[in-house]
C-alpha cells in the first residue's frame, strides 16, 4: 500500500486519486440531482466563484495554511502506522493554548515574539493531547484509533468548559478569550492578503519531505509503519517511534490551532470546531502519503470548502455537501486502490504466488486491507 | 480412508494414504512436521477435499464437503488453536453454530452440565470462556464436539499448550471417551504420549503411510521396542546420497576442522565431556571461556505459554552449534532470546561476559550478535521497500549509513550494490523493492545484512527453508566459514541433514529444553530422531 514517497517521479499512484475524485464529483452531482439542483450550474459555480474571483483565490490560499500543517503531521503519524484520529481535538487544545498565550503576552513584547510564544504554546496543547493516547499505546498497548478519538470529545468539553471560566475574557459576554488586535496578528505576504501562515505550512510540509527522504528517524518511522514486526527485528526503538509519531502530529496540530488563531480570529471562541481532521485524512490518502503532494491535494480541498460555501448560499445547496464530496471520495479512494491492487501484478511475493489462481474474481472484502479499514469506519456514517 | 492424495501446487502433501480408524480405539497419527499429518486431517475434517482416494463412514462411501457436514456425520474436530469465543459462556459456545432460528437452551444447559461434570470440570455452564485457564478450555472444545453427537473426535496436537499436569488428565479423559465407544484421533509428534494411550499408530513420512501398528503390537509388554521401531519407521535409515547438501570434499573439510579447533584448545575437549555427561554445575565455574552463556532461561512465546524452561548453554568461539527439534520446541524462541529480540521471565544472558539480559536488539547488534530470522517475508524484510533500505535496515543508525541523523543514501546504495554483487544476487539493481525478488535471493541479502556487520554470533533459523539445492549449499558453506574465521555460528534447523553437515556439536530441543548436546561426530540420525520427540538419552540426566 505504502509504497510512495521515495519516488515523487512516479506519479502513476496519483490517477489513481484523480480518479476517485472524479468519480466523487459525479456521485455527488447525482445527488444534487436528485435534489431537484442543476449539477453542472452548481459545478460550473463553484469553479466560476472558488478559481475565478480573488477573493475565492485569497480564501483558498488562507484556507491551506491550516490543512498544510495538520496533513504534514497526519502524515508523519500515518507514515509511521499510528492512527492519530484525534486532529481536531489536538487542534482546538492547541489553539486554546495559543490564544491564552498570546493574549497574555500582546502588547508587552515585540510581535514577532508574540507570534513565537503563541506557536509554541499551540505545539505544547496539542503534544499534550496526543500524550496521553502516545502513553496509553505504548505502555499498556491500548489502540490509539479509540483513545486519539475520545480524546476529541475530552478537549471539546475542556476548551468549551475552559473558555467559559478560567480563561474567558471578563469584559466581553460570549465565552472567548482574549482578543488580539488586528494589527499585531500575523501580517499579510507583501503584495496579497494572505497571511504568512501560508508560508509556514508550506515550510512544515517541505520539512516534514526532508525527514522521511533524509533522515534516520524518517527511515525509521518508514519501517515501522511498513512492517512493525521488521521494525522490532531490526533493533529499532519502536514504542519511543510510536510516540513521536503521534506527539509530533499532535504538536503540528496544534501549531496549526495557533495558526488559525494569529493569522484570522485573534480569540479562541467556546465550541469552535473546523473539523480539519477529516479533510486531512482524505487530503493525505489522496496524496498517497507523499507529503509534496499535499500541497497541490490542500489546494484543491480548500477550493471545494471555499468555493463550495460560495455556491452553496445563492444556489440553496446545504453547506455540508462538501463535507459529503470529501467523505464521498475517501470512500471512492478505497475502491479504487482496491481496482489498483487487482489490476496492478506489484510488488509482494505471495501475491504474485497466490495471483493466478484468483486472478480473474476478487477475494475478499471492498475494504478488507487492514489501512483502509479505520477510514471506512471513521466515513461509515456518509450517504 | 483409503489412497487419500491431496497436492497444494507442486507439493504433494498426501500421496495415497490410509487409516482406519475403529470405534472405542485411540488412534495415534505421527510423523515429522510436514509429513502430511495435519493435511489428511483436515481431508478429514472436510476442511479440504482429496485429490484422490475414498472415504467410507461404517462401509459407506461419502463425500465430506466441508467441516459443518464433517460434524453432521459425527467426526468432530479440536484444533491447535482454540475457537471458542472468549467472552461467551460456555453453554453459548458449545450451542454456537447450531441450527434452526430457536435453540432450546434449557434442555442444552442440561446436556452441558452433566457433560461439564462428567469432564471434572466444576464450573457453571454460564462462565464465559476467557475465565478458564487453557487445559479447561480445550476440555470445553471436546464438549462441544460432542454435544453435537460426534462419534469420532480429531484432535490436532493437542497437548502442546497444556501444562504436564493437564496432559496427564488430558490422556485420562481421552481413555474415558474410548471406553464409551468414541474413536480419537491423535494428531502429534510426541511419541512419550502416543506410546501412552494409543490402542493403534499410524505413521507418515514425507505424505506417506511409513508404518501401522495395530493393538496387537501396542498392548505388547516391550514399549521400548515399539519406541525403536516408531522412531525407525518416522526417521528411517540412512538418508539417500542424492540428498546430501555438501559434497564429500566439503565434508571431509568440516571434520578436520573440528579436530583442529579441539587441538588449539587442549581444554576443549574435555569441556565437551563436562558438558555432555555431568551438566550444570562445572559450566557455571567456567564462564569467561565462552563467547555466549545463556543460565537458566526461561521466556514465553507469542501466545504467553512458556516456550523456554530453564535453559542453560555455553557457546565456545569457531564452531556451528547445531540445535535440532521438532518446530514449536522453543528453537524460534531461544534464538530471539539470544538476538535480544525477546525478553526473557528468568535467567541471564552473557556475552563475552558481559550481561547483555533484556536489553534489546540494538545492544545485542551493537556487541556483534546477529540474527537471520525464519520469516523473511514478515520479520526480515520490509516488502514494499528497496534492496538498499532493507540491507541497511539494522545499522541505519550508524556509520556509514548515517551520522545518526542524516542518512547518506549514497553509501547505503554503494553497499546494496556491492552485497548484490558478494552474493550474486539476481535483481535488477538495487532500487528494486525486496518483495519482488525470490526466497533464495531475499535469505542471500538477509544473510549479507548479517555477515556484512561482522557479528561475533550469528544465529540462523531455517535458513534453508524452501532454497533450491545451490542456494542451501551457499548458504551453508557461508556458515561454515563463519565459523572457520573463529566466529560462533547457532544453526537452528528441522534438517538433520545439514545439521550433521556443518555442525561442530549439535544440540536438541524438546518442550523448552536443551534435552542433549553432543559432538556431531556422535549424533546420527535415529537417536536425533528419538531426542526430538523427546525421548531419553541413556547416558545424560534429563531435566525434569
Amino acid at each position: 500500500m505504502i509504497r510512495t514517497g521515495l519516488f515523487p517521479s512516479r506519479f502513476a499512484p496519483l490517477l489513481t486519486s484523480l480518479a476517485a475524485i472524479a468519480a466523487a464529483m459525479i456521485l455527488g452531482g447525482l445527488f444534487l440531482a436528485m435534489r431537484g439542483k442543476d449539477p453542472i450550474a452548481a459545478y460550473g459555480m463553484l469553479v466560476s466563484r472558488g478559481l475565478g474571483t480573488s477573493y475565492g483565490i485569497t480564501e483558498t490560499l488562507i484556507r491551506m495554511a491550516p490543512l498544510l500543517i495538520v496533513s504534514a503531521g497526519l502524515l508523519i503519524s500515518l507514515r509511521a502506522g499510528v492512527w492519530n484520529i484525534g486532529i481536531d481535538g489536538q487542534l482546538m487544545v492547541g489553539a486554546l493554548f495559543a490564544g491564552v498565550a498570546a493574549a497574555a503576552v500582546a502588547g508587552q513584547v515585540a510581535s514577532p515574539v508574540m507570534w513565537m510564544v503563541a506557536a509554541l504554546a499551540g505545539m505544547g496543547g496539542g503534544l499534550l493531547w496526543a500524550l496521553v493516547p502516545g502513553i496509553l499505546r505504548v505502555r499498556w498497548g491500548l489502540n490509539e484509533i479509540i483513545t486519539t478519538l475520545m480524546m476529541n470529545y475530552v478537549a471539546l468539553n475542556v476548551t468549551s468548559w475552559l473558555v467559559k471560566g478560567p480563561v474567558k475574557d471578563p469584559s466581553v459576554v460570549p465565552p472567548q478569550t482574549v482578543l488580539i488586535p488586528r494589527e499585531l496578528r500575523l501580517p499579510a505576504i507583501p503584495g496579497t492578503t494572505v497571511h504568512i501562515g501560508l508560508l509556514v505550512g508550506l515550510i512544515v510540509v517541505v520539512l516534514v519531505t526532508i525527514l522521511f527522504r533524509y533522515t534516520v528517524i524518517g527511515f525509521m518511522l518508514d519501517v515501522l509503519g511498513r512492517n512493525r514486526q521488521a521494525a522490532i527485528h531490526a533493533g529499532m526503538p519502536v514504542n519511543r517511534l510510536t510516540l513521536v509519531a503521534l506527539l509530533a502530529s499532535g504538536a503540528l496540530a496544534g501549531l496549526a490551532g495557533a495558526n488559525d488563531i494569529l493569522g484570522v480570529k485573534g480569540l479562541f471562541q467556546g465550541n469552535w470546531n473546523p473539523g480539519y481532521g477529516f479533510a486531512a485524512f482524505a487530503l493525505v490518502y489522496l496524496a498517497r502519503l507523499n507529503s509534496l503532494w499535499i500541497i497541490p491535494f490542500a489546494y484543491f480541498l480548500s477550493f471545494l470548502a471555499i468555493g463550495g460555501e460560495m455556491m452553496a448560499r445563492p444556489l440553496g445547496i446545504p453547506t455540508y455537501f462538501v463535507e459529503m464530496l470529501e467523505g464521498l471520495m475517501l470512500i471512492c479512494f478505497a475502491v479504487a486502490t482496491y481496482v489498483e491492487r487487482m489490476r496492478l501484478p506489484f510488488a509482494r511475493a505471495e501475491e504474485i504466488e497466490t495471483g493466478p489462481a484468483n486472478a480473474g474474481e476478487p477475494p475478499g472484502p471492498l475494504l478488507g486491507e487492514g489501512l483502509l479499514e479505520p477510514i471506512a469506519q471513521s466515513s461509515g456514517g456518509q450517504p | 480412508m483409503r489412497g487419500i492424495s491431496k497436492r497444494f501446487g507442486p507439493v504433494v502433501a498426501n500421496d495415497r494414504i490410509s487409516l482406519d480408524l475403529w470405534p472405542g480405539e485411540i488412534h495415534a497419527v505421527l510423523g515429522e512436521n510436514g509429513a502430511g499429518k495435519t493435511t489428511l486431517m483436515n481431508v478429514l475434517a472436510g476442511m479440504y477435499q482429496p485429490d484422490s482416494g475414498t472415504i467410507r463412514i461404517a462401509g459407506e462411501e461419502v463425500q465430506i464437503t466441508s467441516p459443518a457436514d464433517a460434524l453432521q456425520r459425527g467426526i468432530g474436530t479440536v484444533y491447535q488453536h482454540f475457537t471458542l469465543v472468549p467472552n461467551l459462556s460456555i453453554l453459548e459456545n458449545v450451542v454456537l453454530g447450531e441450527g434452526g432460528v430457536l435453540i432450546d437452551l434449557g434442555a442444552a444447559e442440561g446436556k452441558v452440565t452433566s457433560l461439564l461434570a462428567d469432564f471434572g470440570l466444576d464450573i457453571s455452564p454460564h462462565t464465559e470462556i476467557r475465565h478458564l485457564a487453557l487445559g479447561q478450555r480445550q476440555r470445553v472444545e471436546i464438549i462441544k464436539v460432542l454435544f453435537r453427537g460426534s462419534r469420532v473426535l480429531l484432535l490436532d496436537e493437542p497437548t502442546s499448550v497444556l501444562t504436564p499436569g493437564e496432559v496427564t488428565s488430558l490422556l485420562d479423559l481421552l481413555r474415558r471417551l474410548r471406553d464409551q465407544g468414541i474413536a480419537v484421533v491423535l494428531i502429534t509428534h510426541k511419541l512419550g504420549e502416543a506410546l501412552a494411550v494409543s490402542d493403534r499408530v499410524t505413521i507418515l513420512r514425507a505424505g506417506r503411510n511409513a508404518g501401522d501398528l495395530g493393538p496387537d503390537v501396542m498392548s505388547g509388554a516391550n514399549r521400548e521396542s515399539v519406541r525403536q521401531r516408531i522412531v525407525e519407521q518416522m526417521f528411517g535409515g540412512s538418508q539417500p546420497a542424492a540428498t546430501r547438501l555438501l559434497t564429500a570434499p566439503a565434508q571431509n573439510r568440516v571434520i578436520p576442522k573440528h579436530e583442529e579447533s579441539r587441538r588449539r584448545d587442549p581444554h576443549a575437549e574435555t569441556r565437551f565431556f563436562a558438558r555432555t555427561l555431568n551438566d550444570t554445575p562445572s559450566q557455571k565455574d567456567t564462564p569467561s571461556a565462552a563467547l555466549l552463556s545463556l543460565r537458566g532461561i526461561s521466556t514465553l512465546g507469542d501466545r504467553g505459554v512458556p516456550a523456554l524452561n530453564d535453559l542453560s548453554l555455553e557457546l565456545l568461539g569457531g564452531e556451528v552449534f547445531g540445535i535440532a527439534g521438532v518446530d514449536g520446541n522453543g528453537q524460534k524462541e531461544l534464538g530471539e532470546v539470544i538476538a535480544g529480540q525477546r525478553p526473557v521471565t528468568s535467567g541471564q544472558v552473557l556475552f563475552e561476559g558481559v550481561d547483555i539480559t533484556n536489553r534489546g536488539v540494538a545492544a545485542a547488534t551493537r556487541l556483534g550478535i546477529g540474527y537471520v530470522t525464519d520469516d523473511r517475508l514478515h520479520e526480515g524484510s520490509v516488502a514494499g521497500s528497496s534492496i538498499t533500505d532493507n540491507v541497511a535496515l539494522k545499522s541505519i543508525g550508524r556509520r556509514p549509513f548515517s551520522n545518526g541523523f542524516w542518512l547518506n543514501r549514497r553509501a547505503m546504495e554503494e553497499h546494496a550494490r556491492r552485497l548484490i554483487a558478494e552474493f550474486d544476487v539476481k535483481a535488477p539493481g538495487p532500487e528494486t523493492s525486496i518483495g519482488m525478488l525470490s526466497g533464495g535471493n531475499i535469505q542471500k541479502l538477509l544473510l549479507a545484512r548479517e555477515l556484512a556487520l561482522d557479528p561475533k554470533l550469528l544465529v540462523c533459523n531455517k535458513p534453508t527453508t524452501g532454497l533450491d539445492l545451490r542456494t542451501a549449499r551457499f548458504v551453508l558453506q557461508s556458515l561454515r566459514g563463519q565459523a572457520d574465521a573463529g566466529k560462533v555460528v547457532v544453526l537452528i534447523s528441522s534438517e538433520l541433514d545439514e545439521l550433521m553437515e556443518i555442525s561442530d556439536r549439535i544440540g536438541v530441543m524438546y518442550n523448552g529444553q536443551l534435552v542433549a548436546d553432543m559432538p556431531s561426530t556422535e549424533a546420527d540420525p535415529q537417536a536425533l530422531g528419538d531426542l526430538m520427540l523427546g525421548g531419553v538419552k541413556r547416558s545424560r540426566r534429563v531435566p525434569a
